[in-house]
């Protein structure tokens, strides 16, 4: 959460988080280079390289003094998303899990963006049975809430236009991330046109997650983020 | 109820469902895949007599058949041609390695279910804690607040119905809307409440020293002995995987299914490991119905 951020910012060089950031980076990129050489194992080692991905967030809220306030708005804020599908049973592929990330990132930065996702991932495959597609939900629901804290104070996210194509971009980009490990588990003959048939079979769904992050973010983004910007004023979870 | 297999120590377990995921991964030969799909059956069987796994094994089996049918329209490797297909050659290999591609992905989804059936929440998050405690405190917080929202949200989705914003047969939009009416009250609500919980968590003490954790569980004999069979079969599958043994190739023409001495060996080992829960199941069972029948 954003407050004490200057303190954190000179906390990541002191406590080695750079040379976590580069061995987790350089990892991922053998194992990708591994992979692409080998042409087998596509599977185990994407899992590997997500893990890695993930890792220096995880490290990061470990070594974290987490306030109670910070922790417990986290934690409810993964709890909401996780539930947000009951209200939209009726719909499929409706669901406002992504638009309650975005907004949690926009009032609370990236890293809170990431966690939230993170754990909404987790707190609901808890529930419904962990599968091969935890990780990736994880790793796509996180890196929403990230790259949507990280653009918050742009000029993109600033205006309702630029925030409904973000949240279009992302029901894309989700879809395609969650039809990854299918793909590569196990189409064993990863070609162009096999690819391209998977994803024009997840259109309609990707298009509706899309469409519903649109409708969502352009129709209550102003309440949203009225809700939590109060939330995070009255109990001085504020930047400095 | 908690007994055999799924009694182990949560590390145990999850270190025999981490190797287990491992080989569905890795492994391609017919018979051990055969073998795995088998004991991933048996072991759903063993533990709740297939109850969970009846839930969604249809929709593994149609995620299955799409697999296997997927591999023969978008290859064409391989050098016995069946039949044409709107003049793209079809080979009998793409159909065997679809298929192998789609048991392999089948027995993943069906060691998945049994992973939920040994390793629960409580379990996981145990596993989790002495790892990484202050990511498995906030799930653990998290998970609580779940029963608590959904209980709220039925209680706000009965106001709306009794102020009538929740007709029959609206439409699309409306029902968008009145859903995130909903999600408005539920999170105004449960903040405030959060951060309300969060000081009455500091006005107790939250954060003033390091937090304590007990675990009640310990490795006991039979933990450490199941480790060590484990490891003793884990190196022989994944040394010999690595090595080239039960590295079946379908392209460009079927491997034929011979056995080298090695081989046998290999298989040995894979099939005692896929048989260590089945089998202290079965112990735990015939132990029982024993005790039983001398009463």
């Amino acid at each position: 959460m954003p407050k004490r951020s200057a303190e954190r910012s000179s906390s990541l060089h002191s406590s080695g988080m750079g040379g976590v950031y580069a061995l987790c980076l350089l990892g991922a990129l053998a194992l990708m280079g591994l992979a692409m050489w080998r042409r087998e194992l596509y599977l185990p080692l994407s899992l590997a390289m997500i893990a890695l991905a993930m890792l220096p967030f995880f490290i990061r809220f470990e070594r974290r003094k987490l306030r109670a306030e910070e922790l417990l708005l986290v934690a409810m804020l993964g709890a909401i998303a996780a539930v947000s599908r009951i209200p939209f049973v009726a719909l499929p592929s409706v669901q406002p899990v992504s638009f309650i990330v975005i907004m949690a990132a926009l009032v609370f930065g990236a890293e809170s963006g990431f966690l939230v996702g993170a754990i909404a991932a987790i707190v609901s495959n808890l529930f419904l049975g962990q599968g091969p597609w935890t990780p990736w939900q994880m790793f796509s629901w996180g890196m929403i809430g990230f790259t949507a804290g990280l653009l918050r104070h742009t000029r993109l996210m600033g205006s309702a236009w630029g925030r409904a194509a973000f949240g279009f971009a992302w029901g894309f980009l989700f879809g395609w991330v969650m039809n990854l490990w299918g793909l590569l588990g196990f189409i064993g003959d990863l070609s162009w046109p096999a690819i391209a048939a998977s994803y024009a079979a997840s259109f309609p769904f990707d298009l509706a997650h899309a469409l519903s992050n649109v409708f969502f973010l352009m129709l209550f983004s102003g309440i949203w983020l009225r809700i939590l910007g109060r939330a995070k004023r009255k109990y001085g979870l504020l930047d400095p | 109820m908690v007994f055999g297999f799924a009694g182990l120590h949560p590390r145990v377990s999850f270190a025999y469902f981490a190797l287990l995921l491992l080989c569905c991964m890795l492994l391609r030969h017919p018979v051990l895949l055969a073998a795995t799909l088998a004991a991933a059956l048996l072991l759903n069987l063993s533990l709740d007599g297939g109850r969970r796994l009846r839930r969604s094994l249809p929709a593994y089996l149609l995620i299955a058949l799409l697999a296997a049918v997927a591999n023969p329209l978008f290859s064409s490797r391989g050098e016995t041609i069946l039949f044409y297909l709107r003049d793209r050659p079809v080979t009998l290999e793409a159909i065997a390695y679809g298929g192998l591609s789609a048991a392999a992905l089948l027995s993943l989804l069906l060691v998945f279910t049994a992973f939920n059936l040994v390793l629960d929440s409580g379990r996981l998050l145990r596993l989790l804690a002495p790892v990484a405690p202050q990511t498995a405190f906030a799930v653990t917080v998290s998970m609580r607040f779940v029963p608590l929202l959904t209980r709220r949200l039925g209680e706000i989705r009965s106001v709306q119905r009794a102020l009538g914003d929740l007709p029959e047969g609206m439409g699309r939009r409306r029902y968008l809307r009145e859903g995130m009416e909903t999600l408005h009250a539920l999170v105004a609500w449960s903040l405030e409440e959060a951060l309300q919980t969060a000081l009455s968590m500091r006005a107790r003490g939250y954060g003033i020293g390091p937090r304590s954790s007990a675990d009640v569980s310990r490795l006991d004999g039979r933990d450490w002995a199941f480790l060590w069979v484990l490891l003793l079969l884990g190196c022989n599958i994944i040394i010999g995987r690595a090595s080239g043994v039960h590295a079946y190739e379908a392209y460009p023409r079927l491997e034929p299914l011979q056995e080298t001495p090695l081989g046998w060996v290999h298989l040995g080992c894979y099939l005692l490991f896929l048989a260590l829960p089945v089998l202290m199941n079965g112990k735990e069972r015939l132990h029982w119905r024993l005790i039983r029948s001398k009463m």
